[in-house]
């Protein structure tokens, strides 16, 4: 009974750290940019309501609006999301279910991108996106990001673990390859792509490097690469508008934070026991 | 309904043989068993007959036609798996219902043919769960249904009641048998289960080490085992084989440490050969005045009957006695006779049987 209070106390002792930044940012988001000076108050103000609607409206001088912002993260998170798993159930799918030269090669390949961060590949990247003309575009967010050694590689262990009698039993039923994966490999890997789904929708909204070295037209501009430019842009005023900042940091949260609570269920799911 | 037609039907992984070239003929309607151990080649001739692995060589012939080139579906046969392979993600009625979909059949034929095939063995009450949602024996009702409503040529079977507890792989054996009385489509079953392979067979087909040791009704190959390994593999418990050598004038059988048996065909070109002695263990019977002294190691009691293990000379055999209570204990000595016309002889080396 001890014990457990201890654990009990322990862990809300965690929650409350892990949640003390937002707080902060909350109270920041509430008030005038006057009461933030030098200080931070310890309890909310009553300006959120008025904060969100200067940020979601005009936004900042010399940036774009907020919403607009959010429009393209959502453009951005969507478009690498559903690119990443189109690709990787695709390649997953060849790999364990075709017979073809190389094939083992060809999967060693993609796992062995995994070892490679992202910003090693930019520069080549930014290269070839630029010689294909397609610099501040939405295309040039997405397209380079959709391969993913991550989802090709859950989603290829995924189809092997599934019964090799099931493909036989399709066979004998007469479903071809194409038949095969839409009716049975595409509904059964719905758990693991849900999860999947969480996870890339996630990394793609969270993409900062990236966006700010191929776009420069503000019209493209995404609100986690965006809220920097926002910073800047408070300079300009009298005083920093952190409450701005601040009500915009929150909004970026929310997207990401709705995903996974939705998916929840379906997350957890797909990433603990594989439904056979 | 068709005829079934191997010819020197062979498989190759790389450089070994999992099936050295075997012709077998199934006649229309008939029921017939592959049985085997583990590893003997049974699985992957079924897999070739289905079109699941395409044969190293020979030719396969269903209804007359070969279908060697042809691919699974369209060779007009339905296979039921040992995991039943229901896809998990149906209803078991979009389970019965897949294959004819696929073939485009007009919806009202669909209707009916499913239909058929549910009451047929009983699904209606399951129609609309999903196969996670089903036991053993309901899975394989239902893997069964998606075999019939095809209305095949030919049914498959892979090892279908290894999946289901003792109780339940009775029940199931006894519908397989019926369902196949009322459809009389020319069957072929793998199992590694002896009982299975004597209780459904019509005929059946013993294998080992990629080849067939033996075809015949249940009835033959019980009575007249084909070679050493047939003898001690069916049966429970399975013929005793004892090491054995010809009397030099070919008229006798002598066991070690026992006294000669007399054999009803002399075998004089084996005179002072040695051979294999196969006895079943019902062949064995208790005398006061037998001719053997056995020495009982061990007492099971399976209610009706007993088994009782024992010690002939140096080596063990085993008896079965239809009776209730055993008037012996372990550690007795008894005296048993052998009937001359229960005595099979195999060869030591080869295993095959030799004529008596």
């Amino acid at each position: 009974m001890k014990r457990q209070w201890l654990r009990r106390s322990g862990l809300l002792l965690l929650a409350l750290l892990l949640a003390l930044p937002l707080y902060a940012a909350l109270i920041a988001a509430s008030h005038a940019p006057g009461d933030l000076l030098g200080r931070l108050p310890w309890l909310p103000g009553n300006r959120l309501l008025h904060n969100l609607r200067t940020v979601l409206g005009a936004g900042l001088p010399g940036s774009p609006s907020v919403l607009r912002m959010l429009g393209n993260s959502l453009v951005m998170a969507l478009g690498i999301a559903l690119g990443k798993l189109t690709l990787a159930t695709l390649s997953a799918y060849a790999v364990v279910y075709f017979r073809f030269p190389l094939r083992h090669t060809a999967f060693v390949l993609i796992l062995s991108s995994l070892m490679l961060p992202l910003e090693v590949r930019f520069y080549p990247t930014f290269q070839v996106s630029a010689g294909l003309h397609l610099l501040n575009s939405y295309g040039v967010l997405i397209v380079p990001l959709i391969a993913s050694a991550t989802a090709t590689f859950l989603l290829r262990q995924f189809f092997a673990s599934m019964p090799p009698s099931l493909l036989d039993a399709a066979r004998m039923d007469g479903a071809g390859p194409m038949q095969f994966f839409l009716h049975s490999a595409l509904p059964l890997a719905r758990t693991p792509l849900a999860a999947l789904f969480v996870l890339e929708f996630v990394y793609g909204w969270n993409q900062y490097l990236w966006p700010l070295l191929t776009t420069t037209d503000a019209r493209y501009a995404t609100v986690v690469m965006g809220m920097q430019g926002l910073i800047n842009a408070g300079t300009s005023f009298a005083l920093p508008r952190w409450d701005l900042v601040m009500t915009t940091a929150l909004l970026a949260l929310l997207p990401p934070l709705l995903v996974l609570l939705l998916a929840q269920r379906w997350f957890i799911r797909g990433l603990t026991d594989i439904e056979k | 309904m068709a005829t079934l037609e191997l010819y020197q039907v062979c498989k190759r992984f790389g450089a070994a043989s999992a099936l050295t070239p075997t012709s077998l003929q199934v006649a229309d309607g008939e029921f017939v068993v592959l049985v085997g151990p583990s590893g003997c080649g049974k699985s992957t001739l079924l897999r070739m007959i289905a079109g699941l692995e395409s044969p190293s060589g020979g030719e396969i012939r269903i209804g007359g036609r070969c279908v060697n080139a042809q691919e699974p579906s369209a060779r007009d046969i339905a296979m039921v798996f040992q995991n039943y392979a229901l896809y998990p993600h149906m209803s078991v009625r979009e389970n019965l219902s897949y294959a004819l979909k696929l073939r485009k059949l007009e919806r009202a034929e669909i209707t009916r043919r499913v239909d058929w095939a549910v009451d047929l063995l009983g699904l209606q009450p399951l129609l609309a769960r999903k196969p996670g949602e089903l036991s053993g024996g309901q899975r394989q009702r239902v893997a069964m249904g998606r075999a019939i409503v095809r209305e095949p040529q030919l049914f498959l079977f892979d090892e279908p009641l290894s999946n289901l507890d003792a109780r339940l792989r009775n029940h199931m054996r006894v519908e397989i048998k019926q369902l196949h009385r009322r459809l009389g489509t020319t069957t072929v079953y793998v199992t590694h289960d002896q009982v299975e392979a004597m209780t459904l067979a019509q005929r059946m087909v013993v294998m080992n080490h990629g080849r067939i040791e033996q075809v015949g009704t249940p009835e033959e190959v019980y009575a007249q085992p084909a070679s050493a390994f047939v003898a001690g593999f069916l049966g429970a418990p399975p013929m005793n084989l004892l090491a054995a050598r010809v009397s030099a004038e070919g008229t006798h059988v002598l066991v070690e440490d026992l006294a000669p048996l007399p054999l009803s065909a002399p075998q004089p070109a084996r005179a002072g050969r040695a051979v294999t002695l196969g006895l079943r263990p019902e062949a064995l019977l208790p005398d006061v005045d037998g001719c053997w002294t056995v020495t009982l190691n061990l007492i099971e009691s399976l209610g009706g009957e007993m088994l009782l293990h024992a010690g002939v000379g140096k080596q063990a055999c085993v008896l079965r006695i239809a009776t209730t209570t055993s008037p012996w204990r372990e550690g007795d000595t008894l005296r048993v006779n052998v009937a001359s016309t229960a005595l099979h002889l195999f060869d030591a080396d080869s295993g095959q049987r030799l004529p008596s």
